[in-house]
């Protein structure tokens, strides 16, 4: 439907793989403003779709691919584009979101959002011109069973001999992990992947090996001038601020094992240490000295905080902090050179890294405890390139491995140390030395992610230094922090640039007196937090910490203040989270291993561990969720989902 | 005065080129002088300032700690320029 | 989609077809040219190509041709944060980000890298979202007066 609203190209299309048809979704401006975009409209119109019935690998399950109003428009850090589905791994609603340039691509072709239902009969591979769906064999192109640069180079050629010219375009493709259904494989677009919770084995079920997607259509936004205006403040305010103008750029997430070693919330040996040993072989520094760093962005952000490193001499993609810290410490491996080479291999199978680091660990515990004869050790990392290609191909003990670690500690034993929620693996932060971020990962709408959990670490010993052990305020700190992402990842903006959030002063000056007293006092403002949770539409402005609701009018013509932006995002978090109790999720899904929850990382401090059922219950008292973890009707009303 | 030992790490450990060095302080900021002296003895043209250890996190035997901290025989510090997330 | 057209001036040379950097353009000799709104990037390449002046741009105005000496090339400025708009933008694969200055430099910017394949579009500056880059005739095509 076309709209009033720049931005947004009006249109949201509905693909049958099946009988090969598109129809045009319903979509009103009025769903605009209620769900702005990107994972948002992805669960509005899973709410539409999901009953609670369907099965993650069947027809009726809906892959979205959807992009935020800001995507494309220049805004900064706005090249960012989503993918929701039933989650094969979790079997509950998810979202992945991903960089490059597809979502640029997908609006130049006039597309908001595709929603592909049914199955291919073959292996297949889509063409999108301009709204224009074209299939292709993936057998006869020879694409099924490539690897993920293959695959996309692959099509590129292909693409280019059909036009007889290089246009440009955008890509996502399925490697084979996703292609054989391992439950954590990713699906990846460029160098970028969307990789968590198992939407490439989505793909694979539905015989899509790949999508290219290219236009001519322009985006426009609603004040090209104002818009060009705030984007000049909005690009120095990132490249000046010492987070995202100078830690990111310089060392991307791979910084972050350092400091996390010394806050102790490093996950060593499967999450049963916060330390590593041999932490300063494989941290960024490391990384940054040894491998010959250039960083690398994805379009339209000034941060650039993507690495490419040296591995045999080619340039490849560097590890993130998450892969860097459960391919090295969580499995005991000290050798960086394996790691890159594994994180490569990884990306190149189309798997999450997450995920698979966090069974293999699993897994190497398993064995030890002789659970499972498997082959695997801690400290042995050696044979894993191979152990992740069975993986990918589903042989051996890979075919079990891909079920990840929620699925085998069922068909094993072993769940106290199965370090997953919902299914889904925890990432790199040791949550007992950040007990905020364990109720994160607990209540997490995806299972065990760090920025769906509201990454709470950023003030509990990152960024800030809070008290990591309280579960004071942690609650509704939690709550907002997920809401502004939620917001802001709707919007098609980068969640790196949120962290403009944190006045520079308080990072240049960690040791001074203001940035001391804050430290101090936000354990005991949840009050202040739990006010604007509740009554967001009282701020009726924009704040210099959130740029973004500027940027957000100034291209979309939408009035949206940081109080309206809020609430949008908390509709969207409530949303997804009211289509998972659908199917049946509820306060006994949002949970911890009992490593986790019962054991004290340090013996001898009791306070490291996760306090979650203390938090839990604030958590849904702030949410408006009953004390079983559903969204009450008020609430829904309120927010205005019914 | 206690001699000490000081770790470096983050941006300021990349940009000085020091990594671990042992030296003698009563306080943590008597140490920054000495550290910006050899960064300079092993780099002249390098381009770390006092602002860039200002911005460091401090942490004596592993505990968070700060600038004005008194420091003992064999203590270790760690000086870490501040991060963000993944 | 708005796009270039072209009117019954053509004479079938082939120039502009042979020259479109994404493929829009179809026609036989000596034949009417036409081109593919679908594809059509809005380049300009055409009319400024074209002998006849047989191009009408978006807008429906008549293109004139330049002599490729005269077209200008894009100059980066140093407020450009990389962020590669341009790059993706360009149909002719000339803009690139360039390299590091040095190790751990991390403020690199767009640069021209293939000036001979320029056609001097402007879609990159269309396409920045801070004014960090601006067309320029090249100097010495420059009819400025030289400088002292």
């Amino acid at each position: 439907m076309p709209t009033l609203y720049s931005g947004y190209m009006g249109k949201v299309v509905e693909l049958d793989l099946s009988s090969q048809t598109t129809r045009k979704y319903p979509w009103t401006d009025e769903d605009r403003r209620k769900f702005i975009g990107g994972k948002i409209i992805a669960a509005k119109i899973l709410s539409d779709l999901l009953t609670g019935h369907e099965e993650p690998f069947s027809e009726e399950n809906p892959l979205i691919i959807s992009t935020g109003p800001l995507t494309g428009t220049g805004v900064p850090c706005s090249g960012r584009f989503n993918i929701s589905a039933l989650s094969p791994q979790t079997g509950l609603v998810t979202s992945s979101n991903c960089g490059g340039t597809f979502g640029l691509f997908l609006k130049k072709a006039g597309l908001d959002a595709i929603i592909i239902r049914g199955k291919c009969a073959e292996h297949t591979w889509l063409e999108i011109d301009n709204g224009r769906f074209t299939f292709h064999s993936a057998d006869d192109d020879g694409l099924w069973g490539l690897n993920v640069t293959p695959s996309q180079e692959r099509m590129a050629a292909l693409l280019e001999e059909k036009w007889g010219a290089k246009r440009k375009f955008g890509q996502m493709v399925i490697g084979p992990a996703g292609e054989n259904l391992v439950l954590y494989a990713g699906i990846a677009s460029d160098e970028r992947a969307a990789g968590r919770t198992g939407l490439g084995a989505l793909m694979g079920w539905k015989n899509l090996k790949g999508i290219s997607v290219t236009g001519n259509h322009e985006i426009t936004v609603a004040s090209p001038e104002k818009n060009k205006a705030w984007n000049k403040k909005f690009f120095n305010i990132l490249r000046n601020h010492p987070l995202t103008g100078k830690q990111m750029p310089r060392m991307g997430t791979a910084g972050l094992v350092s400091p996390m070693q010394m806050r102790s919330m490093l996950a060593t040996r499967n999450f049963s240490a916060g330390q590593f040993e041999h932490f300063d072989k494989v941290c960024g520094e490391t990384l940054a000295e040894q491998h010959n760093i250039v960083n690398k962005g994805c379009v339209s952000c000034p941060i650039r905080c993507s690495r490419t490193v040296n591995l045999d001499g080619k340039p490849v993609k560097g590890p993130e902090l998450e892969t860097l810290g459960l391919l090295s410490a969580n499995i005991e491996n000290d050798d960086l050179e394996l790691v890159l080479r594994l994180n490569n291999e990884l990306d190149e199978l189309g798997m999450d890294t997450i995920s698979c680091a966090g069974t293999i660990a699993w897994a190497m515990e398993a064995n030890e405890k002789g659970l499972w004869d498997n082959g695997l050790s801690f400290g042995n990392a050696e044979e894993l390139v191979q152990t992740i290609r069975d993986i990918a191909q589903r042989k051996g003990i890979g075919d079990e491995l891909a079920l990840g670690s929620k699925r085998l500690a069922e068909r094993y034993g072993g769940e106290d140390f199965a370090i997953q929620s919902k299914g889904l693996e925890l990432s790199a932060y040791e949550p007992r030395r950040a007990v905020g971020m364990g109720l994160g990962y607990a209540v997490s709408n995806r299972g065990g992610c760090h920025l769906n959990g509201g990454y709470l670490v950023i003030v509990e010993g990152l960024g800030l230094f809070i008290d990591p052990q309280t579960p004071r305020a942690k609650a509704d700190i939690t709550m907002m922090f997920q809401d502004l992402m939620e917001a802001v990842a709707a919007a098609g903006q980068c969640l790196f640039s949120t962290y403009v959030f944190f006045p520079s002063i308080l990072i240049t000056r960690p040791n001074g007196p203001v940035t001391t007293v804050l430290n101090k006092a936000l354990p005991h403002t949840g009050g202040v937090f739990r006010a604007i949770n509740k009554f967001p539409l009282a701020i009726q402005m924009h704040m210099p910490i959130l740029p973004h609701t500027k940027a957000f009018e100034n291209a979309t013509g939408m009035k949206m203040k940081m109080g309206d932006f809020i609430r949008c995002g908390e509709r969207g978090y409530t949303l997804d989270r009211q289509v998972s109790v659908r199917f049946g999720v509820g306060a006994k899904d949002d949970k911890l291993p009992k490593r986790l929850t019962d054991t004290p990382q340090d013996p001898n401090n009791p306070s490291t561990k996760v306090p979650l059922d203390t938090m839990k219950k604030t958590y849904y008292q702030a949410r408006g969720w009953t004390q079983e973890g559903r969204p009450k009707v008020s609430t829904l009303k309120k927010l205005k989902i019914v | 005065m206690p001699q000490v030992h000081v770790i470096l790490l983050g941006l300021f450990r990349l940009d000085s080129g020091l990594h671990e060095v042992s030296l003698e302080a009563d306080k943590v900021k008597d140490l920054y002088p000495q550290l910006l002296e050899k960064a300079r003895e092993r780099n002249p043209q390098t381009t770390v300032t006092k602002a860039d250890l200002d911005g460091c996190v401090v942490l004596v035997n592993g505990r968070k700690s700060r600038k004005g901290a008194k420091l003992s025989e064999g203590d270790t510090v760690h000086l870490m320029s501040p991060v963000c997330g993944g | 989609m708005a796009a270039y057209s072209i009117t019954d001036k053509c004479i079938g040379c082939g120039t502009c077809a042979n020259s479109c950097p994404v493929g829009a353009i179809r026609g036989q000799r000596k034949a009417l040219h036409s081109i593919d709104a679908d594809i059509c990037v809005r380049c300009g390449l055409c009319g400024r190509l074209c002998p006849k002046g047989a191009i009408l741009d978006e807008l429906g105005n008549r293109t004139t041709r330049i002599p490729k000496k005269s077209w200008a090339h894009p100059v980066f400025e140093e407020t450009c944060a990389g962020c590669s708009l341009c790059v993706v933008s360009c149909p002719k694969n000339c803009i690139r980000i360039g390299d590091p200055a040095y190790q751990g430099d991390t403020h690199m910017r767009a640069i021209l890298s293939h000036p001979a394949d320029c056609i001097g579009c402007g879609l990159c500056v269309k396409a920045c979202p801070i004014d960090a880059v601006h067309l320029e005739k090249a100097a010495s095509e420059a009819k400025e007066p030289a400088q002292t």
